[in-house]
Order: C-alpha cells, then structure tokens, then sequence
C-alpha cells in the first residue's frame, strides 16, 4: 500500500510535466489549427539550453528563466517566417513544415553537443528527501511539480480571467469574426506560440535534473505528449491537464505491477478512449 | 493532320490512348514519336521510367546494393503515397507495416521454410490482418489525429518488438540469420545469392507491385480515394463512403510497404529494430514530400536522394539530416509539388504541350 502510494506520488508528479508540455501543444493547436510536430524537439533544445546555462553559470534557477526566453525567440522567427505563410494553405503542410523542423532542431543540438546524453545536477539546495512517513519523497521532485502546477493554474488564470485569456478564446472560437471584431489576430497567435514553446521550455528545464539531456528525448516525449492530448482531447485545455495526470498515473503504477508492460499501456488505454470516445475525454467535437 | 498539329491540345489528345483505340488512332495519324509524344508516352506510364531507370542503374551503376536499397525503400514510399499522397491521410507510422511483413518473413525463412513465396503469402496474410485493424482504429478519428495516432501505434509495435514479442524479434539483438530464399518455378536453389542476379528479382517484384499500386490509382478506387482527398464533404455527397475507400487504400498501402518488408529479411539477412521503429516512418515521409506527392516517380527520386545522402553526403559531414531537413522545410514552403512535380512543370514547358495544367496545384493524375 505504501509502495501504491509513493508510485501514486511519482506519477502525478511526472503528469505534471506532461500537462505542460500537451497544454502547450493543445493551445497552439486550438489557436492556429497547426499540430507541432517540432513539440519534441524544443522540448529537447529547452532541456540543453537550460543544460548549457547550468553548466555555465552554475546556478540552476536562471536556466528556468533562460531557456524560456530563449525559446520564446526561436518561437518569434518559426511564427514569423516558418508558420504564417502556411496558415492559408491546407490543415497537413504546416504539421509537415513542423515535422522537418523538428528535424532540423535535433540535428542540429546532435551536431552543437554531440550524440550522447548528458546528466544535470539537482541543484544543491534541494537534493535530499522528504519524509512523509510511508516514503522519503525526492526533494527536488517535489518542488518541481510544485512549480508545475503553479504555472499551469496561472496559465488557467490567463486564459479565464484576463482580457488576453478572453482574446485567445475569441480567437480559437472563430477567428474570422474575431478579426471583424478588431482583433490582432496574427498578434494573439504569435503570443500564443510563444507561450506553447516557453511552457515546454519550463517543462524541459524542471525534468532535465530528472532524467538528464538527450538529443532523442524530443521524440520520445512527443508520442507520450500525442497520447496525452488524444485521451484527453486536443484544443482543451482541461483535458491536457487530466490526460497528462492520468498516462503519468498509469505509466507509474503499471511499471510497478506490471514492468513488462509499462511501455504499451499508455497505448492500450489510448485505442480505449479512441474505441469509447473518440474526440478524448474532455474533447470538444 | 494539318490541324492537329496547329492545334495539339485537342480534348480527344488528352485522353490516354490505350489498346485498339490507340492502334486506331495511330493508323489514322500516322506514327509520329517528337518529343511532345515521348513525353506523353512516359508520363502515362510512370512505373515504364522508374523501370527504365533502374534497369539503367542495375547495367552500369556503381553501387548494386545502394541500388537495392533504393528499390526496397523506394516501394515502402510509393505505397505511403497511395494515402498520404493520394488519400491525403499523412501517416508517420508506415514502418509499421514493413516491419511486421520483415519479421514474418524473416520467421517464416528461419523456421518454416526457405521458399519465398511461402514467406511472402504468410507475412502478407499478417500484415494486411495488423493493417485492418490499426487501419480501422487510425481512421476513427481525420486529419491531424490520423497522423498521431499512426505514430502512436508504430511506438506499440516497437514496444512489442523490443521486449513483449522478444522470441520471435530478438529484441535489441534482431532476427538474425535469414537464409536466402529459393523461388521454385525451375529456378536454382542458389540463384539469387548473386547481388546482380537478386537485384535484378527484386527488381521485378518491386515493378509488378509498382504497376498494381497504378493501377490501384488510376481505378475507380483510386479515382474516390482522390475525390476524398479534394473535399470529403462533396464526395460524400456523391455518395461515395469514405471511411471505407479511406480504410481499403491504408490496407492496400500497408499490404505493398509488406512486400517492401519482405524483400527487407531477404536483402540484409537480418531484420533489427530499426525496420519497425519510428525514423523509418519518417524517411518515408521525407522520401514523399522530396520527390513530390501524388505522384510515382516521386517517391524513388526522394528515396533515391536521401539514400545518396546517407551514403555521400555523410561522408563529408555529420550533419547530412540537418541539411535534409532544411530541405523538407524549404520543400514545404516553396515547392509542394516535390522536385518531380517541379521537373515536370519543367518539361511540359519545355516540350510546350501544355495539356495539364502547367503547375499542377495538388491534382497529378498521371506519376
């Protein structure tokens, strides 16, 4: 039961991160109809960007600015001069401009630190445990899904609570008639990019420590992040979260049962969801 | 005749000229072969210049296994074609298929038999079965959810081969071993142990698998499939079902990357991970959108192009995906149609006959 418990814990922690990262995903989604092929991939270059800064400056807490801003400037140009000319074409030339950038992003980290993984360290202040009586949980674990959370409920807050958050919608709802309204909308899409890419970014940073730096890791993490916005519905941001809590739940527990399994499962619960609900979870039709 | 040459683009030209009305037609005109007509003859029969081509290369090229390589590749990407090119269905899961018909035939080689025509039926039979039903999942959801979910269930199978499936695969160590195959029908037992030899039979079934898929597309089927493709709603409206045309061209394009599979345990004897993992899927994408979607020749020129970069280009630098991929960018920016669609453009200027449409915006009937 304790071990159930403690797995429960490492999960949700773990869902954090994927919410961020299918969040991200599931707003540029909703606001620009491009699925981001390249997701992956910044989500690799956030990972050695903050990597490079740590390693630098040594203090692990500027990396989770840096790599941000970093990645809101490559955001800026991709927008810019990679997606807009794209937008009027048909749903699949952006996803396939997306799928050679993604390309492109690991390739080129491949070339700039080489083919082999690089560990992070936990930033000293917060290595060590605490107990919580039934297990010593991962310190910096916990903080770092604490800062997950934190930035998901502000997130949350923008787009329901402010007059940027209000926008977004308008625009995801219909942005012809946004555009008759007034609106920037090439502006609210740039904005809402960037915003993607700087949550992937946070989300690279705080689980770089975790699992290290690879060039790979942008794919793997992309086809969980896939399966994520299908359980939960893509273009929800809802649904990103709970899909991202739910497959980080189930990977945990299922690589405790049943350790053979633990890479199929989060497939076999996704042709599930496909075969009982097709639009996700929480999906709008 | 007078008129016909002042005017060629006449509406009855246009149409392919086939069998008695085609004979007909030539003894009434007389035989006339410019280069206008050299042109028409081959864009009609696109698998005749990939043939061409490649018997070429088989004579006088340099590399008799890259060659191979190309051919195999090359049938994995045209069949991709047939539902992302045609269909308009982008799957980034297509090694799927090559990989299960790879290890049943590797399998079947090992264990049952050493006939290849055994092994290809059997790995067939399982690969159109894995293909009708992923096909049936996939297609539940259109669009870009297609695309994830084919990438999505490509990583099941790895999954299955890396560890669930580790008997039959070998897991990381991969299926090693595969004999060369005999062909019966008189042939020597050892006939295609000679590169040149087998080259020349792959070859032959790449050709006969290449002249099907045109046929595929050129058919009523294939006509439904591209009315799909320009707008699902008016071709419902029509009454065609396109779930079902959608299902049918995945199981056929997943039957021909099979045969792909198959030539795969034969060419290397060996099948690893990598002929059912994901990168495969995405160099048959690349080979596509490279050398022009909806078309035939396309997919081998992109096959052949990244084959040539894999062999040269990274020889010079090790950064030879990062140009690749910069291609992809600037293909999907600038050139849709691929480097064959721009060719063509090209040639049907240059020979100035311009009975389709200069530059064909998605439309490319003929390969």
């Amino acid at each position: 039961m304790e071990e159930v418990a403690s797995q429960v814990l490492v999960g949700l922690a773990n869902g954090v991160m994927l919410a961020l990262l299918a969040a991200g995903l599931s707003l540029i989604f909703g606001q620009m109809n491009v699925v981001n092929f390249a997701h992956g991939a910044i989500y690799a270059l956030g990972a050695y960007l903050g990597f490079l800064m740590v390693d630098r400056l040594g203090v692990f807490w500027l990396a989770l600015v840096g790599a941000p801003i970093g990645l809101i400037l490559v955001g800026i140009v991709t927008e810019r001069w990679l997606l807009r000319p794209l937008l009027d074409r048909t749903g699949l030339e952006p996803l396939l401009m997306t799928f050679g950038l993604s390309y492109v992003i690991t390739e080129s980290i491949r070339v700039g630190f080489g083919k082999i993984g690089k560990p992070v360290d936990i930033p000293g202040e917060l290595s060590g445990t605490i107990p919580l009586g039934f297990m010593d949980f991962s310190k910096y674990l916990a903080v770092a899904a604490a800062i997950g959370v934190v930035l998901l409920v502000l997130t949350w807050l923008v787009l329901e609570r402010t007059d940027l958050g209000r926008i977004i919608r308008a625009v995801a709802q219909d942005s012809a008639m946004s555009m008759a309204l007034g609106i920037d909308v090439i502006h609210v899409r740039r904005i809402v990019f960037c915003l993607g890419l700087a949550l992937a970014a946070l989300a690279a940073v705080l689980s770089a420590p975790l699992r290290g730096v690879h060039p790979d890791m942008g794919l793997e993490i992309l086809v969980t992040v896939f399966v994520v916005v299908v359980v939960g519905g893509l273009g929800s941001f809802g649904g990103s979260v709970a899909g991202g809590l739910l497959i980080g739940l189930v990977t945990s527990l299922v690589s405790m049962e049943w350790p053979q399994w633990k890479d199929v499962a989060i497939f076999i619960l996704m042709s599930l969801v496909l075969l009982a609900r097709p639009r996700g979870l929480l999906g709008r039709e | 005749m007078e008129e016909v040459q002042k005017d060629p683009a006449t509406t009855e030209q246009r149409a392919p000229a086939r069998g008695v009305a085609g004979a007909a037609r030539v003894a009434e005109r007389g035989l006339r072969l410019g280069p206008a007509e050299l042109w028409a003859l081959l864009d009609r029969n696109p698998v005749a210049i990939i043939t061409l081509c490649m018997v070429i290369v088989g004579l006088v090229g340099p590399d008799l296994n890259l060659a191979t390589h190309v051919l195999i590749l090359g049938l994995l990407a045209t069949s991709l074609n047939i539902i992302f090119g045609y269909g308009g269905l982008l799957s980034f899961g297509h090694s799927t298929f090559y990989g299960i018909a790879a290890y049943t035939a590797g399998n079947v080689l090992v264990r049952l038999t050493d006939n290849f025509w055994v092994a290809l039926v059997l790995a067939l039979a399982v690969t159109v079965a894995m293909a009708t039903v992923l096909g049936w999942l996939c297609l539940r959801r259109r669009g870009v959810y297609f695309s994830m979910l084919t990438l999505a269930f490509n990583q099941i199978l790895f999954y299955a081969a890396y560890s669930l499936a580790k008997d039959w695969t070998g897991g990381t160590d991969g299926l090693r071993g595969v004999p060369s195959p005999t062909l019966g029908f008189g042939f020597e037992a050892n006939s295609i142990r000679d590169p040149g030899t087998f080259y020349f039979f792959v070859l032959a079934v790449t050709v006969v698998s290449l002249w099907a898929m045109h046929r595929v597309v050129l058919s009523p089927m294939g006509k439904a499939l591209q009315a799909v493709r320009e707008s699902e709603t008016r071709a419902l409206a029509t009454g065609i079902d396109s779930t079902r045309v959608h299902w049918i061209a995945f199981v056929l394009a997943g039957a021909f990357a099979g045969v792909a599979g198959v030539l795969h345990s034969t060419f290397f004897h060996f099948v690893g991970l990598d002929a059912i993992n994901w990168p495969l899927s995405g160099v048959a994408v690349i080979s596509v959108l490279l050398g022009g979607r909806g078309t035939f020749v396309g997919p081998f020129l992109g096959t052949g192009i990244f084959l040539a970069f894999q062999e040269y280009l990274s020889r010079i630098t090790s950064a030879w995906l990062l140009v690749l991929g910069v291609l992809v960018v600037l293909c999907v920016l600038g050139f849709p149609e691929g480097i064959w669609g721009n060719i063509k453009g090209w040639l049907m200027r240059a020979v100035g006959r311009r009975w389709q449409a200069a530059r064909p915006e998605r439309v490319v009937e003929y390969g």
